[in-house]
């Protein structure tokens, strides 16, 4: 974040080896509190417990020394002689039968050990500040919070770079195995064993290209010998144009993609166009543009794509939104918050009418960024109806008092982000500023955006974030567990140029991906949620996968065209991967909703996985699936139960399976075969083994 | 195959005339003859009763309960307190002139116009004498049932934030609500229905979608399950080509199969189980929904008094009385929206251009539907153990959104004073509780928040808010946070 600043290993072998160094104790208390303590007061406490706040609650202001020295209405909060009677540590602990602080939420052990140690070393604190403090102006004050946040909170700081060096016992060698091992250490765990070749296959498949393998790519896989394979699979899949279509559906719930503009009075609600976006993300995914690039394009094609003009629809990113009949502000508010929790994981737009509650984000910074949108314009027509360039007459936003467009307050200049931008911070010097913008938000020294992206792709390939917020890494967001992994990836990914293949390939490398799903007693009861990752997450297919694997499996899916206009995919012959549905913001098919399809009106940080009857119901009675099981069962290759265990799971029945199968066939044979043969393809695609990934 | 076409068929468009509804409710229950299946089954263990237990780590009752089923009545967009529950004389003999005091409106559009008084004419009902407007004049035949708090406070004036925190105790969506925890909490009289249905308005989901009914953390099976109000209830209910009841069986029985040896050879999965269970759910579904929503046993005075029979009514009235179908067949929860998205045209109370117009067009939709409800429950002995609620996410304001010195047409959104209602178990009728300030602004006595509100709808259900809990993220979460009364004056 503080410019100069860019990470390298030496030199944070340099910072890591230098704690520990005891110079001057008195300073080291000081900066412990301001460390660990004022900025929990800061974010947790101020809002009711500060003078500033007006009358402090319960008489207790936790905003100068003596506030705490003092304590409160019911008494002194701290007991140096007994830290555990300490009732401010009580509350914190939610200890006390009244008082259980802060009352939204307690806070994480962690911060209450901190509390703990703090009253143990006697509270230590700086001297107060001078009188004539509380005449600075209220903006000095939110500068300095600011700039305490910006100190303090982990996802501001630049990543750092930390490998435990482990001795050759132990079998883990790849970083993200050693990192994942120190974790699983301190818990006593032990990751579990490498899932079976078939597991693996079927995971990287659906993992990088969202279709199933079929039987004979299966077959060469396990009779290959070749001690490479599980790379030479990885790097097959990744060159598939398949792999752009997969993972730009995952960019496009990020970037609230729609092929119309939600409600309007007489206009055609399309956006013919929108399609066009989405091809150029999965045509940089498929050339692994550097996602560095990927992101600037989006916001500033028009001043950093080529010459011809084949990027400027990356910058549908910033205008496919909802277009809220025409309501400059509301579409603007919708730009600022698809780029910046979509791209730096930070509400800005949260400031709107307000400073943001709790992230240093003043409401002037979001004006800066409100100007820089409100001097970019959209000329329509071409070369590409979905670009923006810089307007001509260039005017200064105003701040509007509580987001009020009415109620104008003072001008502010288009500039970055106060909390991500150098002490000497200074105003955007061209045009809009938009393309200043995208290189300060897509740059190495961000603290956040290549986390964020990293964190994103780890989410889908692991079934569980690193951050659990993926679009919220500010202070409201949990300090993630495996920290050191997510900055070990995150500096990688940079200096591999923000490779997004390099990112799959390192991660799909490690032994903690290859790990099985298996289901073992002790561990869930020690970490039910899987935090420390000992175990593969299993995870259900979504819709696009699902739908799409049907397709291919019943032989209706047609791959011969990358891109293109948007298809009405709920119509029963589309043979379209679903990624191209035409998504009507207005009139989203139920259909999408059941199977928990991301919803396009703004940005979504992760879907929501549900398991619902009407799943079912759809699977079990749409015309979708009697038409594709129906087409398969009629055609004269898969008469047998082995043709169609092969076709559908891409593995051959076992002895159990087939007499079940069969059974079933003579029970059905009152009707025709083709009838019975549809029923055991229905069944086999209804299954849990077909759905699931293990 | 000898089935004719006609038989199954679901027809396509979107909505159904009363007697093709007929037709095809009685046509789904015999494309599906599965039920039996679901009894055998050997994973949900069979029990006297196919009744769900409570998932809850302690479990309730709590203290003895009074209802044991809800009817939440949910208005967005914000109904006008002062316009309906709430009489303000005073409000009547300042309108026009400011609100005056030195304290500043925060209100959502920023703009103070002078006051207005009510549009619709107070008359004091029935014997208990409680006061509602002409806005309701059927609710107000019912008006003795009625339970009032008049003095609700809302922590957000933002639809969706304050809709989300009515629904599930915080501003943030992700929390589950009401009605998911009541479903995680009681557990379900019957597994032939969901534990929690929702009925959305006609018109569209309200802002938010499907997040007003979501599981938010607790397990997936206690979401909000969707009865469309236009059309089959439910997408794919039925076949989409004549099938045999006995290989429909058949198949489901061997998938059953499948999915116990694929569990089995990979020890226990929630993931796996709970998908193997929603085929069994689906195929019960595919039985009670019909049933349930065929009307044809009802009267048609019945139908008539819930407003099936007019244009303006027949919506809101279909999912009334759908709602009452749904708690008879055991359903724990039922959630009726009046009203949608935020947007131009208005299809919610959202009344910032013109109140009479806005309110006129929706309260008559619900108005009759409502009070036969109520009628309806009253009269088949339900009312005495089932709860209804009827709320919106925060009320409108006494002065008009307009230029300050002038009375406009629109009333803002007002999170500092509103009106809600209760009826039925446990329950004192009749009664009015807390007040608001003269004008009708800011509570005045006795505030109630929405954790308060929850608490004591939690309390009537015979649950203490503060045990029904679920351990998540470090903390054991609960519907009223770290908040909540439960308000016992208004308890019978």
């Amino acid at each position: 974040m503080r410019p100069g600043s860019t990470p390298s290993v030496a030199l944070l072998v340099c910072v890591v080896s230098a704690c520990g160094v005891n110079s001057r104790v008195v300073r080291a208390d000081v900066d412990f509190f301001e460390k660990h303590i004022r900025p929990v007061f800061v974010e947790h406490c101020y809002e009711c417990h500060s003078d500033k706040a007006g009358e402090p609650k319960a008489g207790l202001s936790l905003d100068r020394r003596s506030g705490w020295e003092q304590g409160g209405d019911s008494g002194p909060v701290l007991d140096l002689d007994n830290p555990e009677e300490s009732l401010l540590l009580k509350a914190i602990s939610y200890n006390d039968d009244f008082y259980q602080m802060p009352p939204e939420e307690k806070l994480s052990n962690e911060i209450v050990d901190h509390f703990r140690e703090w009253i143990e070393m006697g509270a230590p604190a700086p001297e107060e500040e001078e009188d004539d403090d509380e005449e600075k102006s209220a903006a000095e004050n939110r500068e300095e919070s600011v700039a305490s946040l910006g100190k303090s909170h982990w996802a501001f700081q630049p990543p750092s770079l930390d490998i435990p060096a482990f001795e050759g016992e132990l079998l883990h060698t790849h970083p993200i195995d050693r990192l994942i091992a120190v974790g699983l250490q301190e818990a006593d765990l032990a990751p579990s064993q490498r899932a079976t070749d078939e597991t693996l296959v079927r995971r990287l498949h659906f993992d990088l290209t969202g279709l199933p393998p079929d039987y004979e790519s299966m077959q060469q896989y396990l009779s290959s010998e070749d001690e490479r394979k599980y790379e030479q699979l990885v790097e097959q899949l990744l060159q598939s144009p398949q792999f752009g279509e997969r993972w730009a559906r995952h960019w496009l719930d990020v970037a609230r993609f729609a092929d119309t503009k939600g409600y309007v009075f007489t206009q055609d609600r399309n956006y013919p166009d929108a399609h066009k976006y989405r091809d150029w993300v999965i045509d940089s995914f498929n050339r692994d543009r550097s996602i560095k690039e990927f992101l600037q394009f989006q916001l500033a094609a028009d001043q950093l794509g080529n010459e011809q003009g084949s990027d400027l629809p990356a910058m549908g990113f910033l205008t496919l939104g909802r277009r809220f009949l025409n309501n400059q502000n509301d579409i603007i508010d919708d730009r600022i918050d698809v780029v910046t929790r979509g791209m730096m994981g930070l509400t800005v737009s949260c400031a709107r009418c307000h400073d943001h509650k709790y992230d240093p984000i003043p409401t002037a910074d979001y004006y800066s960024l409100y100007g820089v949108f409100d001097n970019s314009s959209e000329p329509g027509g071409d070369p590409s109806p979905l670009r923006m360039v810089d307007r001509k007459d260039l005017r200064d936003a105003h701040i509007l008092l509580r987001g009020n467009a009415s109620n104008r307050g003072e001008k502010v200049p288009r500039q970055f982000l106060q909390v991500l931008s150098p002490d000497d911070r200074r105003p955007f010097q061209e045009g809009s500023g938009r393309r200043e913008m995208a290189l300060a938000i897509a740059a190495d020294e961000n603290p956040l955006t290549a986390r964020v992206f990293v964190n994103r792709v780890w989410g889908h390939l692991m079934g569980s974030h690193l951050v659990e917020t993926p679009s919220d890494f500010g202070t409201r967001s949990n300090r993630p567990t495996q920290l050191p992994l997510l900055d070990y990836l995150t500096i990688r990914f940079i200096e591999n140029d923000w490779s997004f293949k390099w990112l799959v390939r390192e991660i799909t490398g490690s032994s903690t991906y290859q790990q099985s799903v298996t289901h073992r007693t002790a561990a869930i009861e020690r970490d039910p949620e899987n935090r420390l990752y000992w175990r593969m997450n299993r995870r259900r297919l979504d819709f696009e996968a699902m739908r799409d694997s049907i397709l291919k499996i019943c032989n209706g899916l047609d791959l011969s065209e990358i891109g293109g206009p948007s298809d009405k995919i709920t119509r029963v012959e589309s043979r379209r991967r679903s990624l191209y549905a035409h998504l009507d913001r207005q009139n989203l098919p139920s259909l999408f909703r059941v199977f928990d399809v991301a919803l396009p009106d703004t940005h979504v940080p992760k879907r929501f996985q549900t398991t619902v009857p009407q799943q079912a119901l759809f699977l079990m009675n749409s015309p979708f699936i009697r038409h594709h099981s129906q087409g398969l069962a009629s055609s004269r290759e898969y008469e047998t139960v082995e043709a169609l265990y092969r076709q559908i799971l891409a593995r051959d029945p076992n002895p159990q399976e087939q007499e079940l199968a069969e059974a079933f066939l003579t029970d059905g044979a009152h009707q025709s075969k083709e009838q019975t043969l549809a029923e055991l393809a229905q069944v086999l695609l209804l299954s849990n083994e077909f759905i699931f990934l293990d | 195959m000898s089935r004719q076409q006609s038989q199954n068929k679901v027809p396509q468009q979107a909505e159904l005339d009363r007697r093709e509804w007929f037709e095809w409710a009685r046509a789904g229950l015999g494309g599906a003859a599965l039920a039996s299946l679901l009894i055998k089954d050997g994973i949900a263990q069979p029990s006297k009763s196919n009744a769900v237990p409570s998932q809850a780590s302690d479990p309730p009752p709590h203290q003895p309960p009074k209802a044991k089923r809800v009817i939440h009545l949910c208005l967005c967009g914000g109904f006008s307190h002062i316009d309906t529950f709430d009489y303000k004389p005073e409000l009547v003999k300042r309108h026009g002139s400011s609100l005056g005091g030195d304290q500043r409106p925060d209100v959502f559009f920023g703009k103070v116009g002078l006051l207005r008084k009510n549009d619709w004419e107070f008359k004091q009902r029935g014997e208990s004498g409680l006061w509602v407007s002409e806005l309701f004049p059927h609710l107000a035949e019912v008006a003795d049932e009625l339970t009032v708090i008049r003095s609700m406070v809302a922590n957000s004036s933002s639809h969706t934030p304050a809709t989300f925190q009515e629904n599930s105790g915080f501003r943030a969506n992700g929390f589950p609500v009401m009605g998911a925890w009541m479903s995680y909490g009681l557990g379900c009289e019957t597994d032939d229905l969901p534990a929690y249905v929702v009925l959305p308005d006609a018109r569209g989901f309200p802002a938010g979608g499907t997040t007003n009914w979501t599981n938010g953390f607790l397990p997936a099976q206690h979401q909000g399950v969707v009865f469309r109000a236009n059309g089959t209830p439910i997408d794919n209910l039925t076949p989409s080509r004549p099938i045999q009841a006995k290989s429909d069986k058949a198949s489901l029985e061997f998938l059953r199969d499948l999915n116990r040896q694929h569990l089995a050879a990979r020890g226990e999965s929630d993931l796996l189980a709970s998908r193997i269970k929603s085929y069994q759910l689906a195929a019960k579904m595919q039985q009670a929904v019909p049933r349930v929503a065929d009307f044809s046993q009802e009267s048609e005075s019945t139908l008539t008094d819930y407003g099936l029979e007019r244009e303006e009514t027949r919506d809101f009235g279909r999912n009334c009385l759908l709602a009452r179908r749904l708690l008879e067949n055991d359903v724990r929860f039922v959630q009726v929206f009046s009203g949608g998205a935020f947007g131009s045209p208005r299809i919610n109370w959202d009344g910032h251009e013109d109140m009479i117009r806005n309110h006129n067009r929706e309260a008559v939709r619900i108005d009759q539907p409502v009070a036969a409800l109520i009628r309806d429950l009253r009269h088949r002995g339900m009312l005495d153990d089932t709860l209804v609620l009827f709320t919106s996410e925060f009320g409108r304001t006494p002065f008009t959104q307009s230029a300050s010195d002038q009375v406009g047409k629109g009333r803002d959104h007002n999170q500092t004073g509103f009106s809600v209602w209760m009826a039925g178990a446990g329950l004192k009728p009749g009664i009015a509780f807390g007040a608001t300030d003269e004008v009708g602004w800011k509570a005045a006595e006795n505030p109630v928040s929405w954790y308060d509100f929850h608490a004591t709808v939690l309390h009537l259900l015979g649950i203490d808010h503060t045990r029904l809990t679920y351990y998540h993220n470090g903390i054991q979460r609960r519907l009223t946070d770290v908040h909540g009364q439960v308000v016992k004056p208004i308890l019978a």
